[in-house]
């Protein structure tokens, strides 16, 4: 990752820079596919796999409450460029920064109880299923 | 890894050349979580594993996890993908690889920006995972929140 993203994100030196620099990478794409949904990789992106997105939760839950709250003011800039290009538009990238948003607005102090219990089950899932069905995606989930 | 072949040999009912053929690996898989990995192992045998394992091996690994399991009959798959998880469990909770190896780890999938952590294998998703969570409870100023979760896999992961 480039320095200047990791520096962007890290406003503590306690925090976990490849926790950082993974969150840095997933806001940029959900803010690359809300800006230009009609581009091929955000179409080509179908629903977000449950666990995917709980590990990056999870992962902002590690952080400290600066890094925290520096990911809630990027994650709210990106909705803002993604309204500014697409004055009115609505679209499946920008559900999913909103749900972010929330979900980590309102879940800024505590882990929620289900989101490790949920995340191990996925983990020791027994091998060959398929793990999360289209219905448990993030885009369907609770916020 | 001829040391670890060497460290193989007193281990007689492992027997590789009655395995044979694409079985060789999960005999492998059993000796490394069974006897050099586990609990049961020479506590001298923990550093030798920190100084030797290297890029190359978790490369290795890597493509195991993706491909590994599809290369065994489909009758002892399930096995070989639970011996694979137990592997990647061990290496991360073990602190196996090194500062350098975990960095180079997530930057390999971060090149293609950061939807690809988004589509991962989830076999993989689940080794990364562990390998993050375990950053995570190392860390005194994350403890608090997420260790509980990384040191809970171990029971699941061996059950």
């Amino acid at each position: 990752m480039p320095s200047r993203a990791r520096t962007a994100a890290s406003p503590t030196s306690g925090d976990d820079s490849l926790a950082l620099d993974i969150l840095q990478g997933v806001l940029a794409s959900l803010r690359s596919d809300a800006c230009e949904p009609r581009s091929a990789a955000a179409r080509s992106r179908g629903p977000l796999p449950l666990p995917h997105m709980q590990l990056v939760l999870l992962l902002w839950h590690s952080l400290s409450r600066v890094a925290r709250g520096a990911f809630i003011a990027k994650t709210a800039a990106a909705i803002c460029d993604a309204v500014e290009a697409r004055p009115g538009a609505r679209g499946v990238a920008l559900t999913r920064l909103h749900a972010l948003l929330h979900y980590s607005l309102r879940h800024f102090e505590h882990v929620p109880e289900h989101l490790p219990a949920q995340f191990q089950s996925y983990l020791v899932a027994a091998p060959g299923a398929d793990g999360p069905t289209s219905a448990e995606a993030f885009d369907a989930g609770p916020a | 890894m001829n040391w670890l072949w060497a460290l193989a040999a007193p281990a007689k009912h492992l027997s590789l050349v009655q395995v044979g053929g694409s079985g060789v690996q999960l005999a492998l898989l059993h000796f490394l979580n069974g006897f050099v990995l586990s609990d049961a192992a020479p506590d001298a045998l923990l550093p030798l594993l920190r100084r030797h394992v290297a890029t190359r091996h978790l490369r290795a690994y890597m493509l195991l996890l993706q491909f590994g399991a599809a290369a065994v009959a489909p009758e002892r798959r399930k096995e070989a993908q639970l011996q694979l998880r137990q592997l990647g469990f061990l290496l991360a909770s073990r602190r196996l690889l090194t500062e350098q190896m975990q960095v180079g780890l997530v930057s390999a999938v971060l090149q293609d920006g950061g939807a690809v952590f988004l589509t991962l294998d989830f076999e993989v998703l689940a080794f990364y995972s562990r390998v993050l969570l375990c950053r995570a409870s190392g860390d005194a100023g994350t403890a608090g929140r997420v260790s509980s979760m990384a040191e809970g896999h171990a029971e699941h992961v061996n059950i």
